[in-house]
């Protein structure tokens, strides 16, 4: 249990390392004005460079962020070999706790993913940044939450491992869209002001950042209506009813009709940049609540942790 | 189509080469076909008219996804009409007719595993499938194991404290003229113990565990199935002559007193029999369910991850070489298909340096 837990703590430090090195790094860029020189036109990607001091910063904070990351998966095979001493399963997302702690895990993978894909390290300021809180909020949790326990019965089966991590991975897919739009919000402010600053130069255009923001909701959308689905074939083998109405399934069917209508606003009606993001926004924190709300709040089915 | 519709397209571009419209247009069609689009192409004396397409799939992902809507409501009011959810209490021994299914269950053995640390780890039944006289299938039922005959599923759903049955009560039999107890006994339910050295014989023939008593009936009953106020009905049977059923209070000790007999008789504790909650039910629009759920997963994920693209093409000739005028549009990911447009712009551009 103690190795498991020193090794959450120490993915806590090494994601707070990578947000502060992401956010140093926006600042670290250096404005587009002051690298042209008179006379000289600037060039096609010439916001695209970045200064030395930004260069380094950028890669050290991706470093981190990737050493994280593996701490992070190392916490959560050091905790599957703990549960497999304590209770049959050993899936490591069996309570709040390691559930949050798999949330971050994913979404810092779905980072780093997208930093190797389409190498926009600005966005690390806001999903980093979200997988920290994520990380954070569950070393918040009491230690009673925090440790192995044994499975109840119901929860002691191998659909744990299916359905939890697949509604996890889309709660993350979901967290990456929410702070994609906290970041077109920022900048579409900084436009509209005609901000000069470096901070915003950094960012992507308002355009690329509408576009993963609304890719991340394609990759969640599908993967919670499978983790709905197995939820539901769970239910029927363990409880005898593929659907009991207790408040998790609720919310989650709540959450998943709001990321359909965004999608159908925006193949339909052509809901893309502000509009999107802020509902992006909303609908993370429909996801916060289904996942945190429910549980403490509401009593059902789902009130393991 | 006219030239007009390609360059209103959202991606358009428009690439001079130094060729021929033949040539060029056969490229253009190898190039597409290794990226796996569908190519139609149309040789006019004027100009060559070519249209790729690839990911319609996608497009068929959306229809199965809104249709499987429909499929999982008809699935759900199937459940609905033709099948039922009941909830059973049975007890270890015991036979229950399932009129329903037509058929007899008997429970063979409940019991519960713990965890090292004494949380529950599993509680399971024993079934057997008694049909037309004859037992079918025994199997043992836990929490995420069921057992399925005749479409009927039993699932273990919970178990507690029976209210009307106990495993073992422990009595104190007291001497009346001492006060001092002489002796206890562990009663068997329903099974009659003598102790000889008091010349008693003893049994258990009744339990409740929140008593009550029903005037009208004249019959004890527990208003509960909480036990609140437990009580044993002893069958007392002292030298062959003192015959009594009194019924003995676990909270009140003294209530009852059998004036013939020499004892006073205690009801110090109790086991009390579990029982085993079986949720009993019947599905049958339950795979129309899962085929609409199956259709939705594979849909959505078709209409995420294929988008369907198409690129329409004119190949006119100029005073010198041709004109490709080129516009595409997709439904969404614009931008891949940007990033796609422009290496296919790039590659238009050498094709002009190939053939020049």
């Amino acid at each position: 249990m103690v190795r498991s837990l020193f090794l959450f703590d120490m993915t806590f430090w090494l994601y707070l390392a990578a947000l502060v090195l992401y956010i140093a790094y926006l600042f670290a860029r250096r404005p587009v004005m002051a690298l042209a020189p008179a006379g000289h036109p600037l060039t096609d990607n010439f916001d695209e460079r970045d200064g030395v001091w930004a260069t380094q910063l950028g890669q050290i904070a991706t470093l981190i962020t990737v050493f994280g990351w593996i701490v992070n998966s190392g916490a959560l095979f050091t905790r599957a070999f703990e549960r497999m001493q304590t209770s049959g399963t050993f899936a490591p997302w069996s309570n709040q706790f390691e559930a949050m702690a798999y949330v971050s895990w994913a979404i810092i993978l779905g980072y780093v993913l997208l930093e190797l894909r389409y190498k926009i390290k600005a966005i690390g300021a806001f999903v980093v940044g979200i997988g920290f809180i994520a990380m954070g909020a569950a070393s918040l949790l009491p230690y009673r939450y925090q440790t192995a326990e044994p499975l109840v019965p119901a929860l002691n089966s191998y659909w744990i491992y299916i359905h939890v991590s697949i509604t996890l991975t889309s709660y993350a897919a979901f967290a990456m869209a929410g702070g994609l739009g906290v970041m077109y919000l920022f900048k579409e402010r900084a436009e509209r002001r005609g901000s000069t600053s470096r901070f915003y130069a950094a960012f992507p255009d308002l355009e690329t950042i509408d576009e993963l923001g609304y890719k991340a909701i394609t990759v969640g959308f599908p993967l919670l209506a499978f983790g709905i689905i197995l939820g539901a074939m769970w239910a029927n083998y363990a409880w005898g009813g593929y659907w009991s109405s207790d408040p998790k399934e609720t919310w989650s069917l709540i959450v998943w009709l709001i990321y359909g209508a965004y999608i159908h606003a925006r193949m339909t009606r052509g809901w893309e940049g502000h509009r999107a993001a802020i509902y992006a926004i909303f609908g993370f924190l429909m996801v916060v609540f289904c996942f945190w709300g429910v549980n403490f709040l509401l009593s059902g089915l789902h009130a393991y942790a | 189509m006219s030239l007009d519709f390609v360059k209103g397209m959202k991606q358009q571009a428009e690439v001079s080469i130094a060729s021929r419209k033949e040539i060029v247009s056969q490229q253009l069609a190898q190039y597409f076909i290794e990226k796996g689009y569908k190519v139609l192409a149309k040789n006019d004396p004027g100009e060559v008219t070519i249209y790729a397409t690839k990911g319609v799939l996608g497009r068929v992902g959306a229809h199965m996804a809104h249709l499987s809507a429909t499929v999982i409501i008809v699935g759900g009011l199937i459940g609905t009409y033709y099948g039922f959810q009941e909830f059973g209490v049975c007890i270890e021994g015991q036979t229950y007719h399932i009129p329903r299914g037509n058929f007899d269950l008997t429970i063979d053995k409940f019991w519960i595993d713990y965890h090292e640390n004494g949380s529950v780890k599993s509680y399971n039944s024993t079934l057997t499938v008694v049909d037309g006289g004859k037992s079918v299938v025994t199997k043992t039922i836990s929490v995420n194991d069921p057992l399925v005959y005749k479409g009927i599923w039993f699932y273990q759903s919970s178990y507690g404290d029976s209210w009307d049955q106990v495993e073992l009560a422990r009595v104190n039999i007291k001497e009346k003229g001492t006060d001092k107890v002489v002796k206890t006994v562990d009663l068997q339910w329903q099974k009659e113990q003598t102790v000889p050295d008091l010349d008693l014989k003893l049994s258990v023939t009744d339990f409740v565990a929140d008593f009550a008593f029903n005037s009208t009936e004249k019959k004890v009953f527990s208003k509960t199935v909480e036990h609140a106020n437990p009580a044993i009905r002893l069958a007392v049977n002292e030298r062959s002559t003192v015959q009594s059923t009194p019924w003995i209070f676990y909270q009140f000790p003294d209530l009852f007193d059998i004036r013939e007999s020499k004892y006073q008789f205690e009801l110090v504790g109790y086991k009390p029999k579990k029982f085993t909650g079986l949720q009993i039910a019947k599905n049958p629009g339950i795979n129309i369910v899962w085929t609409g759920s199956t259709m939705i997963v594979v849909g959505i994920t078709l209409s995420s991850f294929i988008f369907h693209r198409r690129i329409w093409i004119k190949i006119i000739p100029a005073p010198v070489g041709v004109t490709v005028f080129i516009g595409g549009t997709t439904h969404k990911s614009q931008l891949d298909f940007q990033k796609e447009f422009r290496k296919l712009t790039d590659t238009l551009r050498t094709f002009q340096a190939t053939s020049s």
